[in-house]
């Protein structure tokens, strides 16, 4: 006999197979775009006779084969351009960061024509083509000596995230309310006291926000990367994978262990900090 | 004047300004001196080798003239706007569609989310990469499968053929772009009073009718906002095409800002180049001056 079905589901079909059709959809999306990433996994960890079979190989089902990642280490200087893409994506987080809150607090605070003009200035910043800017800032680093130079990535970088910085950082001060610092003023704390034990400390969501931002855009960047650097030695993880591209010395697996390797620090951050990007995004872009 | 005589008002004021003096340092040096050099090398012909040199020739139209009179300024001008007109809308309407997935009240919710976003940390670079092995003519995965299932009838060119190549392209682009509209428009949900859609139900809305009448024009604003970063994005974007096809095949995906990059630093005409960087400015501030109103209504209120 059939055990009955708990009573409530028959009555209640309609939610029920809502939930489940909601479920089923999700379950698909995740499986396609995540598809992507597991297919990077496979192909890094096949053996090499296992890359051109026609149909392709779905599971490692010979075990996790890797050669590729120490191969890949012996080929190029990997461990130099992820050192490079730290140093550049952490000093770039943290210079950011410094100059969005500053500037992000101080849009928030005072309504005056002048902060309205800078305002609508970043604005305009913000559409701005990261390809518009690279042959101006080549020039300007050209005449300064800056080519070649890590720093000269930093200074690119920040000055391409500033725009989007400052305007998430302003929608995180304009929700806290101007009386909270005040009164801690009034209580003794100095004005630059009262901006970094209340303000920021209120803000963290915010600032974690803003930086995952930071990072995640800085490590991935690749005009600035490609055109301002230009040795080998000195370049980032990203622009650095792509000379695998047209390299037919290269197999896949090599290539997609390279691929892996230069998203596995970016990704681990996401994953710690995910939450308080959507909270960052409810603050600066909803009002 | 000491700082001790200062009101606590003006002092307030004078720190407001203080700490806005690194930003507006930025935003002179490294984003509005190199747009000004822009449109003053758009008027010079120079090449980047002489860039160190001071200007000598006299301004001049010309790179403008041979810009508009070339068959490949018109070409890379349809390529980016059927590029931006295609991406767009489709990463928007996925992104929407999973935000609303995800706004259910659902068990294991951040865990999906999560999930979902997960292409938004990959480097665009990276992500390309994976497409092109995905992508590939002989041993890609994709033809596989769409041939398994009878949706192709072989094997395709994907990015080598140039009927496919700007398709295969935007399917990278909605891949790599739908997590940060699904997390802006999921924040802009979830922004929405239970309230509203209670008070809905109570006079008997159906879900389609909730939708349209609150949904949608709470959404408004965000969704206009994000529509706007989308196309911009996609417009000036140079990663997925330079990684992917470098503007082939028979540049039949060569955009602007691959053209601006090739002008530069391939054939080094760095006068050119600069036209073709104030052309894409101008079409930027069209697509933001469309946009205009609830963007300042979102920056000022």
């Amino acid at each position: 006999m059939k055990p009955a079905l708990p009573r409530h589901w028959s009555k209640d079909l309609g939610p029920h197979w809502q939930m489940l059709s909601i479920y089923s959809l999700l379950g698909l999306a995740v499986v396609l775009l995540l598809f992507p990433l597991y297919w990077m996994f496979l192909i890094a960890t096949l053996h090499d006779d296992q890359l051109l079979l026609y149909p392709p190989v779905f599971l490692p089902d010979r075990g996790l084969f890797l050669h590729p990642f120490a191969r890949i280490f012996v080929d190029r200087p990997l461990v130099q351009w992820l050192l490079n893409s730290t140093y550049v994506a952490v000093l770039t987080t943290v210079i950011s960061l410094g100059v969005s809150a500053l500037g992000g607090y101080s849009l928030s605070r005072i309504k005056t024509p002048e902060s309205r003009v800078m305002g609508a200035m970043l604005l305009l910043v913000r559409m701005l083509p990261g390809t518009l800017l690279i042959v101006p800032l080549y020039i300007v680093f050209h005449r300064l000596h800056l080519i070649d130079n890590r720093v000269t990535l930093v200074i690119a970088n920040t000055s391409y995230i500033i725009p989007f910085g400052v305007w998430m950082m302003k929608g995180f001060f304009d929700g806290i309310p101007k009386e909270i610092e005040e009164s801690a003023q009034v209580d003794g704390c100095t004005i630059f006291g009262a901006f970094v034990r209340v303000t920021l400390a209120l803000s963290r969501p915010g600032l974690a926000a803003t930086a995952m931002y930071c990072f995640v855009f800085s490590w991935g960047e690749l005009l600035f990367a490609r055109t301002l650097i230009n040795s080998g030695q000195k370049g980032t993880i990203t622009a650095g994978v792509t000379t695998y591209i047209g390299d037919t010395t290269i197999s896949w697996n090599d290539m997609m262990a390279a691929s892996l390797l230069a998203c596995l620090p970016v990704l681990i951050i996401f994953l710690f900090l995910e939450k308080h990007l959507v909270r960052g995004l409810v603050a600066g872009s909803i009002k | 004047m000491k700082w001790g005589v200062l009101t606590l008002g003006q002092r307030r004021r004078l720190f407001c300004g203080f700490v806005l003096l690194p930003e507006t340092l930025f935003v002179l040096l490294v984003i509005l001196y190199p747009l000004y050099l822009t449109f003053k090398l758009s008027f010079f012909e120079v090449d980047l080798y002489a860039i160190s040199k001071s200007l000598t020739t006299p301004p001049t139209l010309r790179n403008y003239a041979n810009m508009l009179s070339d068959v490949a300024f018109w070409h890379s001008l349809k390529v980016s706007g059927l590029y931006t007109l295609f991406a767009t809308p489709l990463t928007f309407l996925v992104g929407f569609g999973l935000a609303l997935l995800l706004d259910q009240p659902l068990r294991g919710r951040r865990v999906f989310r999560v999930l979902l976003a997960m292409p938004w940390a990959i480097p665009t670079a990276v992500a390309s990469m994976v497409f092109m092995v995905i992508f590939d003519s002989s041993f890609g995965v994709a033809n596989y499968l769409l041939a398994r299932f009878h949706l192709i009838p072989g094997n395709i060119d994907w990015l080598g053929s140039p009927s496919t190549a700007l398709a295969t392209i935007i399917v990278t682009t909605i891949w790599k772009n739908c997590p940060f509209f699904m997390l802006m428009l999921l924040a802009g949900l979830q922004a929405i009073p239970a309230e509203f859609y209670e008070a809905a139900r109570v006079d008997g809305a159906g879900r389609v009718r909730q939708f349209v009448s609150i949904t949608l024009p709470a959404l408004r604003s965000v969704i206009t906002i994000s529509l706007m970063l989308n196309a911009l994005w996609i417009f000036r974007e140079f990663d997925t095409i330079y990684v992917m096809t470098a503007g082939g095949p028979n540049r039949m995906t060569e955009s602007l800002a691959l053209s601006i990059y090739q002008e530069a630093f391939k054939f080094l005409h760095v006068g050119r180049a600069s036209a073709l960087g104030i052309v894409t400015f101008v079409v930027c501030l069209g697509i933001v001056l469309v946009c205009q109103k609830p963007l300042r209504k979102e920056f000022y209120s």
